[in-house]
C-alpha cells in the first residue's frame, strides 16, 4: 500500500516531462522529413528546455515524497514503540526459549517417570499373575494335583487298609466258626467212646457168665472157659481205649475251647484295634482336610484380591494415557513458542522493524487451532481467560471406527 | 499358536498399555517407535495385525500404512490407527491409506482386545 502511493506520487510529477519530451521527438520526425529543419530545431531545442526544467521540478518533488514517507514510517515505529511496554520485547526474545525448553523438559521426565511406572506395574502384574497361577496349582482347584488331590487319594489308601484289617478280621472270624463246627465232633467222639465203654462192661459181664458155664460144665467147658477169659481180656481192652479216647477228646475239646476263648478275645480287641485305628486315620484327615480347606479358601480369597488388584494395576495402566495426551498438549505449546520466538528474532533483523512485519492474531490462533488433536484443546482454546478458563473437559469414552 | 500384533507408537507408556492388555488377552507383541522402526521390524515376521499411531516422528502413521500396502507381504495385515485424533477428516484419511479401525485414546483395554480379535479372526 505504501509503495503503491510512493510510485503514484512519481508518475504524477514525472508524467509531464515524458510527454513534453515524446511531443519534441515527434516533431523532429514529422518535420525532418518535411525539410523544415530549422524552426523545428528551434521548437526541439524549446522542449527539451521545458523537459529538463519539468524533470528537475519532478526530481525534487519525488525527494519530497521519500522524505515524508521515511518522516512517516519513523513516526509510526515510535507511535508503536510508545505502544509497546518497554523491554518486553527483549523479554520475550530471551523468555520465550527457556519456557520451551523447560515445557520440554518437563514433558520429558513425565514421559520418562510414567513409562517406567508403567514398566513397573507390568512387572507387578506379571508377578501377581504368577502368584496367583502357583497358588492355584498348589491347592489343585480343578486339576488333578494338589494338596486337595493329595488328601482325596490318601484318605482312599487309607480307607483301603482299614478295609484289608476288616477283611482279614472277616476270615478269621469264618475260621474260628469251622473250628466250632469241630466241637461238634468231639461231641459225638465222646459218645461214640462211652457206648465203647459200655459195650466193653456188657462184653466183660458176658464173658464172666461164661466162665461161670464153663465151670459147672466140667473138664468139658475148660476150652470154653479160656474162650470166655480172653474174650474178658478183650472186653478190659475195649473199655481202656474207650476210656482213653473219651480222655484225648477232652483234651481235645478243651484245646479247641482255649483256641476259641483266645481267637475270640484278640477278634474282639481286634475289631476294637481297627475301630479306633478307623477313627483316629478319619479324625487325622477331618483335621488335615479341614486345615487343607481353610488354606484353600484363604488361597481363593488370595485369588481374588490378586486378581482384583491385577485388574486395578490394569485400571492405573490406562489412566496413565494421560501422559501421551500431556505430551501432546504440551509439544503445541512448545511448538507455539517456537513459532513466536522466530517471529521476535526474524522481526529484529528486519530492516523496516515493526512497519513491514504487523502480527496477525486472529491468524495466529486459527493456526494453532488447527494443529489441535484433541477435543479438549479445541474446547479450551475458545474458553476466555478468567473464570471457566479452569474448567475441565470430560473425556469421552473409547471411540472405535470400523471402516 | 498365539497371534502377533504389532504396536507402533513414539509413546513408550503407551507401548507398554497396550503390550499389558495384548499379553494379557494371550497374544504376542512386537513394539516399534516409529513407522520407519514398524516397518523394519514388520519384514521377515509373522505379523496378524497392526496398531499404529498417526502422529509419530520420522513417519507417521498414516504414511507407514501406505507403506505398508505398497509391500506384497504386508498389504493384507489389518491396521488399527490408535490416536488422539479424532476429527472426522483425519478418519477419512487414515481410511483411504488402507486402516481397517479408528480408535480413539484413551481407550478401554476390552474394547482394544475385542477389536484386535475381530479384525484378526477377519
Amino acid at each position: 500500500m505504501q509503495n503503491e502511493t510512493f510510485m503514484g506520487r512519481i508518475f504524477h510529477h514525472a508524467w509531464p516531462t515524458a510527454f513534453t519530451g515524446l511531443l519534441g521527438c515527434v516533431f523532429i520526425l514529422f518535420f525532418d522529413r518535411g525539410e523544415v529543419v530549422d524552426p523545428v530545431l528551434a521548437l526541439t531545442v524549446v522542449s527539451l528546455y521545458l523537459s529538463h526544467v519539468s524533470a528537475n521540478k519532478a526530481c525534487a518533488s519525488i525527494e519530497h515524497a521519500v522524505q515524508a514517507e521515511r518522516a512517516q514510517q519513523e513516526s509510526k515505529r515510535k507511535a508503536l514503540e510508545a505502544e509497546t511496554v518497554k523491554g518486553l520485547d527483549k523479554l520475550c526474545e530471551n523468555v520465550l526459549p527457556v519456557w520451551s525448553r523447560q515445557i520440554d523438559l518437563a514433558r520429558r521426565h513425565t514421559e520418562e517417570s510414567i513409562s517406567g511406572l508403567a514398566k513397573r506395574f507390568s512387572e507387578l502384574v506379571e508377578r501377581i499373575e504368577s502368584t496367583v497361577s502357583t497358588s492355584v496349582e498348589t491347592t489343585g482347584q480343578g486339576e488333578t494335583s494338589g494338596i486337595l488331590q493329595v488328601l482325596k487319594e490318601s484318605e482312599t489308601t487309607l480307607g483301603d487298609i482299614i478295609d484289608s484289617f476288616k477283611s482279614a478280621l472277616n476270615l478269621r472270624e469264618a475260621l474260628f466258626s469251622q473250628i466250632t463246627e469241630l466241637t461238634k465232633f468231639t461231641v459225638e467222639l465222646k459218645a461214640m467212646a462211652a457206648s465203647i465203654r459200655d459195650i466193653a462192661g456188657q462184653t466183660n459181664l458176658l464173658a464172666l457168665n461164661a466162665s461161670i458155664e464153663a465151670s459147672r460144665a466140667g473138664e468139658h467147658g475148660r476150652g470154653f472157659a479160656v474162650v470166655a477169659d480172653e474174650v474178658r481180656k478183650l472186653s478190659m481192652l475195649s473199655g481202656d481205649a474207650g476210656r482213653h479216647i473219651t480222655e484225648k477228646v477232652e483234651l481235645v475239646n478243651a484245646a479247641i475251647k482255649s483256641v476259641f476263648d483266645a481267637s475270640e478275645h484278640y477278634s474282639i480287641e481286634d475289631a476294637v484295634i481297627i475301630r479306633n485305628a478307623e477313627n483316629a486315620m478319619q479324625h487325622v484327615l477331618e483335621g488335615f482336610q479341614g486345615v487343607v480347606s481353610s488354606l484353600s479358601d484363604t488361597c481363593i480369597v488370595l485369588q481374588k484380591e490378586g486378581c482384583q488388584i491385577k485388574d486395578e494395576i490394569s485400571n492405573v495402566l490406562i489412566d496413565l494415557q494421560f501422559q501421551d495426551r500431556v505430551g501432546q498438549m504440551l509439544d503445541h505449546v512448545c511448538t507455539d513458542l517456537n513459532k513466536l520466538e522466530g517471529y521476535l528474532l526474524e522481526r529484529d533483523s528486519h530492516p523496516n522493524g515493526y512497519a513491514q512485519t504487523e502480527i496477525d492474531a486472529d491468524s495466529w490462533l486459527n493456526e494453532l487451532s488447527c494443529a489441535y488433536t484433541m477435543h479438549e484443546q479445541r474446547v479450551m482454546h475458545h474458553v476466555k481467560s478468567g473464570y471457566g478458563s479452569k474448567q475441565t473437559v470430560t473425556t469421552k469414552p473409547t471411540e472405535i471406527t470400523f471402516f | 499358536m498365539s497371534k502377533t500384533v504389532m504396536i507402533v507408537d513414539d509413546s513408550a507408556s503407551i507401548r507398554q498399555v497396550v503390550s499389558i492388555a495384548l499379553k494379557g488377552a494371550g497374544y504376542q507383541v512386537i513394539e516399534a517407535c516409529d513407522g520407519q522402526d514398524g516397518l523394519a521390524k514388520v519384514s521377515g515376521q509373522r505379523v496378524h495385525l497392526i496398531i499404529s499411531d498417526v502422529n509419530m516422528p520420522k513417519m507417521d502413521g498414516i504414511s507407514f500404512v501406505k507403506e505398508l500396502k505398497k509391500i506384497p507381504e504386508t498389504k493384507f495385515i489389518p491396521v488399527i490407527m490408535l490416536t488422539t485424533e479424532s476429527m472426522q477428516a483425519k478418519k477419512q484419511e487414515g481410511q483411504a491409506a488402507g486402516a481397517r479401525a479408528w480408535v480413539v485414546k484413551p481407550f478401554q483395554p476390552e474394547q482394544m482386545i475385542a477389536a484386535v480379535s475381530k479384525l484378526i479372526m477377519s
